[in-house]
């Protein structure tokens, strides 16, 4: 059947259709649509497996950081300067509290059901947690209950950093309620200063977050710090800790402890030095001590004032200088009303309308606020490294010993000075008429015509070169930050003048610092020291890491050089301007400083003086910055005649006194200063007078007799008393020895010998102190060791000090006028 | 192979007893123990946290291996059906796929909204998708009606000579419709007619029309739902099953095309799509919205590297991954079982797809071919989407994993599908011998 086979093919056609449309599906969905799928994994799980799984790790852990200990910082002796300790952070959960009141509400109604006792169950999560942290913490209970109503929080902080009482009390409320997740305290670090404002400037503070934020604590808050440490725990995607799938732990490296050159009872001295006198001299700008040990550079001591408290550094507290900030913030006020009037006047001329912010002047709360910020950025400022001073004559040691070094002056060169002579168009003055003069002499009348030569056969880029030599155009590279620098002419603006002026220190800065430094140089051998305040550095293991070396900068001047110098420069001390610095037993050199500011007319008086000076251990800096004058003429308002050598002089004396006591040197005596060196008085009775005479010449002592014995029957002072050689012992050869008591004089005002005068009459004696001994007629007592009106016995031994108060040969103020 | 002759029985019979297909069986099983395994592994952390499923890690799993029992029976049942019976089953099947997909976008008591979507049916104890049905029907329906398409074919080549009219009956009514069937057949002869006739004829339009008619219904009835990748699926599977019967390229070429603009008309119009355009060329655009889904199932699959974290070692699956037991199965699989593992599950379900068509290839008649093309296609087009939507190859359009994913009545649905293709691999003559 024709049909049925027509039939029979198609469907033999179709099969044959179907079966290589099969193939074709085949091939497409059996292998082809795999291909990019393996490919989009290869791209997934191979190329950018790192990138994506970082990723994805990053958001399946938490990280739970263990905070490293901050390292403490001693002083060279291993006193605490900063310490860390733990405080806490109390966190309250609302949502716990929540919780914790609806199982307690369910425990509540269970109770009630079965009848049993309730009272467990029936208080108030919440109340018992306010009222309670609100006592504890001494908060508002109402806002705790605000808190509390954000019931999807689980993290509300109430306090930071309370101190363990506190933590304790919070412990206690935790378990007596049994508040587990409800309140909880979070560890937390804070820093003490134990010395409170010592060394404030230099140790520096740390921010809210424990991180260094100023002085050391910022310039090594790395090696402070260390690491801390870390738990990743996984988590889910609600943060839930999921502990049994993987945790890892990293240790916190604590951080390192830091040992300062600093030595606190130093620094004690500098600091109550220079408080004791700046509430003498009211300098504007406060004042600066640097005490350096000469052979290595160290700073030991190293103090600006005002200071304030390192455990509370924001906060100003001294009255005057709140005073002054509200000063400041009335100034601030009335500048900037007068700018606003400026500006509206100019703004009505030229037809224009101002904004509201520029017409409208700073009010006063937000004046005091950047006043009392002003303020504390002042406070925090290390004077001795950041701010800058015109040296005055202490720079005229540097000019001495650039000149010795050079050869273009020697020991037995002479000077002449007629008080003032013309230079280019200006007349330079001196502070006398020295007339004909050694260097030594120049040096010690700080003379500014002698400079003047000296600085002229040094010549320009000779004398230049020694700004660099000196360490004055460059920092010193102190461990300290915010170091600043110099400001001194270029080369080309530096003329005759110019060359002048900078002979005797004037019309130029440099910091504190890199005087000091330079200074040292001329005394200590020649060498530039960098100064460095970290000694060494030791990690939490107790291995050292760090430790200073004495690092020469450059050999400035030679060994002899040096050695000159400083016999020149005791003799400021021991016979010329900077006597007032002198301390009977201690061989002291320095040189005293005065400048004059050029915008306002005020003083920075300076001393700088070092010891002993046959071999320089210590050298001290002492400036006072900004002296008002009344009227411009040299006298502060208190009367006090403005000079390095009468202001700052006697406070590196007794600083230079002090520190070299403190650091073991003996007092030893010079022929000169014989007469102030005290021995015992001996036993003399029953002796005869020959015999008495005797043993008194031994001991370097006269006498005078009372009464006709021939025996000594009594004495003043009695046996044991020690008193000053040359002093006179009083013997009573059959005489009754006086037993009653003499009031004590005044003895301020008087001189040397008007002193020793009323003393011998009285039978008391005298140890000289405070100047050198080449008295004239200018020095006269400032302090008696026993005060005016005390009743003494015969016989008692007082110190008194001296000092001079001559104004001819002080140093020069301001040599040059127009 | 030979079987026992059993002259009881007619022929056909026992070739429907004849062996089924082991190495499909074996592929099959291979996936499902693979996926029942890895089920198990990432839904165990959701399960043990969820009060849902009673805190109990194996809760998913135990479920899912009910199903899976039930399913292998399901499949075991299904293959000893002698296939030829699914010629006229599938009218049937498509008649209450239909209905279905209706029921299922009117408001009852069974209806499920999820996702602002009506896709399921809830039994009370088992949810399924009116989707699943219509799948298989539109895969039985379009096989038997295109297994016959070469009679289709003669018949319209060779139109039967027209049958002479009787003579107008008398009533009135039966008067006017003989008058109508006149004037039709007058029309009929219309010249421009028979030109339109012929010229679809040539083109093969008019065998279509059944077919896409149901293809619209369907289609229009699951966009309603919306369910575009049960829409995709039934689409790329009624294609599959035109192709290999053998209709003209032409109109895949051109359907091709008409696909190709909707798409581009959707993704340029449509805001909803266009963002899902967005976030799937940057899923970090969006990545604690909308991309959200996507960027964690990367960080899965990235995770996994090339060896992978080890078995049960997932972290993604810690609430991370949404859907971690559903359609995002594959990337904690990737990350476990790494490039290596996963890699080798697409060759597992490639070589499940070949050894499918290749069944196809071989089946007895052109019926038992095109129901497997049909079967296999959807099959492979649903791991290929899966897949391809997990590694962000394509944009999302929410659809699981066969053996993988969580879902009862979808296993068992899948499984009997498999039993289909065992049932036809049965009938397929052994190789002569020697």
């Amino acid at each position: 059947m024709n049909q049925e086979r027509k039939i029979r093919e198609a469907g033999k056609a179709a099969n044959r259709l179907v079966f290589s449309r099969s193939v074709k599906l085949m091939i497409v969905f059996g292998i082809v649509i795999f291909i990019p799928l393996i490919w989009q994994l290869y791209q997934l799980q191979i190329v950018q497996h790192d990138e994506l799984e970082e990723k994805a790790v990053a958001q399946q852990t938490s990280q739970l950081s263990v905070s490293a200990s901050r390292g403490t910082i001693y002083d060279a002796n291993g006193n605490v300067l900063a310490i860390s300790s733990t405080v806490y952070d109390v966190i309250i959960s609302p949502k716990a509290i929540a919780e914790k009141q609806q199982s307690l509400d369910e425990s509540l109604e269970n109770a009630r059901e079965k009848g049993n006792d309730t009272s467990d169950y029936d208080w108030d999560v919440e109340d018992v947690v306010c009222s309670r942290l609100a006592e504890i913490l001494d908060l508002d209970e109402e806002e705790l209950h605000e808190k509390c109503q954000d019931t999807d929080s689980q993290y509300k902080r109430l306090a930071t950093k309370v101190e363990s009482d506190v933590e304790e009390q919070v412990r206690e409320l935790i378990d007596e309620y049994g508040l587990t997740s409800c309140v909880y305290l979070q560890p937390n670090t804070k820093r003490y200063y134990p010395y409170g404002d010592m060394a404030a400037q230099i140790i520096g503070f740390t921010n809210a977050d424990g991180d260094g934020a100023y002085g050391l604590e910022a310039k090594y808050n790395d090696e402070l710090s260390g690491t801390p440490g870390y738990i990743v725990t996984a988590v889910d995607e609600d943060g839930t800790d999921l502990l049994n799938f993987f945790q890892d732990y990293y240790d916190a490296e604590n951080g390192s402890d830091i040992y300062l050159t600093l030595d606190a009872t130093i620094q004690e001295y500098c600091e109550s030095l220079l408080e004791e006198y700046c509430e003498k001299y009211e300098p504007t700008n406060g004042g600066t001590i640097i005490v350096m040990e000469c052979d290595t550079g160290a700073i030991l001591g190293m103090a600006s004032s005002p200071g304030f408290d390192l455990n509370n550094y924001s906060t100003i507290e001294d009255e005057d200088l709140l005073d002054e900030v509200e000063e400041n913030a009335q100034t601030l006020v009335e500048e900037s009303e007068a700018e606003v009037a400026e500006a509206i006047a100019q703004a009505e001329k030229e037809g224009l309308t101002l904004t509201e912010e520029e017409s409208t002047p700073l009010d006063y709360d937000s004046a005091y606020s950047q006043a009392y910020s002003e303020m504390l950025y002042s406070l925090w400022t290390n004077k001795a490294i950041t701010d800058t001073y015109e040296p005055g004559s202490t720079f005229k040691a540097l000019v001495l010993a650039a000149a010795l070094e050079e050869g273009v002056v020697d020991e037995n060169s002479t000077f002449y000075c007629e008080g003032s002579t013309t230079l280019d168009i200006y007349t330079i003055g001196c502070s006398g008429i020295h007339g004909t003069q050694t260097l030594a002499e120049a040096i010690g009348h700080s003379c500014n015509m002698a400079l003047l030569d000296i600085g002229q056969r040094l010549g320009y880029s000779t004398f230049y070169q020694y700004f660099y030599n000196f360490g004055i155009m460059e920092t010193t590279g102190i461990d300290l930050p915010y170091e600043n620098i110099g400001e001194v002419w270029s080369y080309s603006d530096f003329n005759i003048t110019e060359l002048a002026t900078a002979s005797f220190g004037q019309r130029f800065e440099v910091t504190p610092i890199q005087m000091i430094t330079a200074f040292n140089a001329v005394v200590n051998g020649g060498y530039l020291y960098t100064p460095y305040v970290v000694d060494k550095i030791v990690d939490a293991d107790g291995n050292t890491t760090y430790e200073a070396e004495t690092t020469a900068v450059r050999q400035v001047i030679s060994e002899e050089t040096s050695q000159t110098c400083a016999e020149i420069l005791e003799g400021v001390v021991s016979k010329s301007t900077g006597k007032n610095a002198y301390q009977a037993g201690y061989r002291i050199g320095g040189k005293t400083g005065t400048s004059q500011t050029l915008g306002d007319g005020e003083y920075i008086v300076s001393f700088m003086g070092f010891a002993p000076a046959d071999d320089p251990d210590v050298i001290v800096l002492v400036i006072f910055d900004r002296l008002e004058s009344v009227n411009g003429g040299d006298y502060t308002p208190s009367g006090l005649y403005i000079s390095g050598g009468n202001m700052a002089a006697p406070v590196a004396g007794k600083l230079l006194a002090k520190v070299l006591d403190y650091r073991g040197y003996e007092k030893s005596y010079s022929s000169d200063d014989l007469t102030g060196q005290l021995t015992s008085v001996p036993d003399l009775t029953g002796q005869t007078e020959a015999q008495a005479k005797q043993t008194l010449n031994n001991k370097k002592l006269t006498y005078r007799v009372v009464g006709n014995g021939d025996t000594v029957t009594g004495q003043i002072p009695s046996s044991g008393t020690y008193i000053p050689q040359n002093s006179t012992v009083i013997l009573y050869m059959g005489e009754e020895v006086p037993t009653d008591e003499v009031e004590m004089p005044n003895l301020k005002g008087l001189t040397p010998d008007q002193v020793a005068d009323v003393l011998n009459d009285l039978g008391l004696y005298m140890q000289a102190t405070g100047t050198s001994g080449y008295y004239t007629s200018t020095t006269v007592c400032v302090d008696q060791s026993i005060s005016a009106g005390t009743s003494v016995k015969r016989g008692t031994l007082l110190t008194v000090e001296f000092e001079d108060t001559d104004t001819s040969d002080a140093d020069a103020s301001t040599g040059l006028s127009d | 192979m030979a079987w026992k002759t059993n002259r009881d029985t007619p022929r056909d019979q026992q070739w429907a007893k004849g062996p089924i297909d082991l190495p499909f069986l074996a592929l099959t099983l291979l996936l499902l123990g693979i996926g029942l395994v890895m089920l198990y592994s990432a839904s165990s952390y959701t399960a043990s946290t969820e009060a849902a499923s009673n805190y109990d890690a194996a809760y998913y799993f135990k479920r899912q291996a009910i199903f899976a029992v039930i399913g292998i029976a399901v499949m075991y049942i299904v293959s000893k059906i002698d296939y030829q019976q699914m010629r006229w089953l599938g009218a049937i099947a498509l008649a209450i796929a239909i209905f279905l997909l209706i029921f299922v976008l009117i408001p009852t008591p069974f209806s499920v909204v999820s996702h602002n979507a009506r896709r399921w049916i809830s039994l009370g104890f088992t949810t399924f998708q009116p989707s699943e049905i219509a799948k298989i029907a539109v895969v039985m329906y379009f096989a038997s009606s295109l297994s016959k398409r070469p009679l289709a074919q003669l018949r319209s080549e060779h139109p039967q000579p027209e049958k002479p009219r009787g003579r107008r009956p008398r009533g009135a009514i039966r008067g006017f419709f003989y008058d109508m069937g006149t004037m039709f057949r007058q029309f009929r002869k219309l010249p421009a007619i028979q030109g339109i006739y012929r010229f679809g004829q040539r083109i093969g339009l008019w065998e279509l029309i059944p077919y896409v008619v149901v293809l619209l219904v369907i289609g229009v009835l699951l966009l309603m739902e919306p369910h575009l990748s049960g829409f995709l699926l039934v689409m790329v599977a009624a294609a599959a099953i035109l192709f290999a019967s053998g209709v003209h390229w032409g109109w895949f070429v051109a359907g091709g095309c008409v696909v190709t603009g909707a798409l581009g008309v959707i993704v340029f119009v449509i805001g909803y799509n266009s963002s899902r355009i967005a976030v799937w060329l940057d899923p970090w655009s969006d990545a604690s919205g909308t991309g959200y889904q996507i960027i964690q199932g990367l960080y899965a699959i990235a995770s996994g590297g090339l060896s992978g974290l080890g078995f049960g070692e997932s972290r993604q699956k810690f609430g991370y991954v949404p859907e971690e037991q559903n359609d995002l199965i594959f990337s904690i699989v990737c990350e476990e079982l790494g490039f290596i593992g996963a890699t080798i599950i697409i060759i597992l379900f490639a070589m499940l797809v070949l050894r499918g068509y290749w069944l196809a290839l071989h089946a007895r008649d052109r019926f038992g071919s095109l129901l497997i093309v049909g079967i296999i296609t959807l099959l492979a087009v649903q791991v290929f989407l899966n897949i391809a939507v997990v590694t962000n190859l394509i944009p999302n359009t929410g659809i699981s994993l066969p053996f993988f994913s969580y879902g009862g009545t979808a296993l068992v649905i899948q499984l009997a599908e498999m039993g289909v293709v065992l049932s036809c691999s049965r009938q397929i003559p052994a190789p002569k011998q020697g």
